[in-house]
């Protein structure tokens, strides 16, 4: 069955692109944090210790894989 | 595909976690989910939060492949860095059993009212909106379209708030 999408439609299934402001924005925050995180690796050879398993066997959300 | 969350604290962050992927045939691959608080949050939602919810109950999430922080650093680990393939199906299983899961877990023990993410190109924000609007209601988390429509951070208020 064809389904005409609206504008409001089409506005709420696909969201705004980032502008090239935003873009550099959220690319420096993630290079600042890896930066960080890569210092931390080569200071002390780990990131972390291995903590407790959080994973179980029900976790609060399953992925429903069927395309929606 | 087997994935295990677990916590995996630093002196300089208590709140980091290590994502372990596993496809089999020797296809693994591990990732450090950051979370960061604070004041350096403040600039970035303080037209939307209060100056204290933002510096004491909201947390910024980003993830990073760290088999490629190795590499950046010059740190030798015995692995080779492994191209995953992910197919749309298994992509959408390690953010939901994954990168969620350990969303959920730090806003357990933190109480976090504000989870965000500032994601730097237009495809991974596009999957981040379809992930938001699929899931987010499932665990009575609020998806703010409106702050990703007006200033592209993508904000969960949590079940805490």
């Amino acid at each position: 069955m064809y389904l005409k999408l609206t504008k409001d439609k089409l506005t709420r299934q696909s969201p705004r692109p980032l502008s090239a402001q935003e873009i550099s924005r959220n690319q420096s925050i993630h290079e600042a944090l890896r930066a960080e995180l890569t210092a931390e690796l080569k200071q002390k050879g780990t990131l972390g210790r291995e903590g407790r398993l959080i994973t179980t066997s029900s976790p609060r959300l399953k992925a429903r894989l069927v395309r929606t | 595909m087997d994935i295990k969350v677990r916590e995996y604290p630093a002196d300089t962050n208590p709140f980091r976690y290590l994502v372990e992927v596993d496809k089999g045939n020797g296809l693994r691959a591990d990732y450090i989910v950051e979370f960061k608080g604070g004041t350096g949050l403040v600039p970035y939602l303080d037209c939307y939060y209060t100056e204290a919810e933002l510096t004491e109950h909201t947390l910024m999430v980003d993830f990073f492949d760290l088999q490629a922080l190795y590499d950046i650093c010059g740190v030798q680990k015995f692995e080779q860095l492994t191209d995953m393939h992910y197919t749309t199906d298994e992509l959408e299983k390690f953010f939901i059993e994954g990168i969620a899961e350990a969303i959920f877990d730090v806003v357990e023990r933190t109480g976090a009212t504000i989870v965000f993410s500032a994601p730097f190109k237009d495809s991974l924000a596009r999957y981040y909106h379809r992930l938001l609007k699929k899931y987010a209601t499932d665990v009575n988390y609020v998806y703010r379209e409106d702050i990703r429509e007006e200033v592209n951070f993508y904000v969960l208020e949590t079940d805490k708030r």
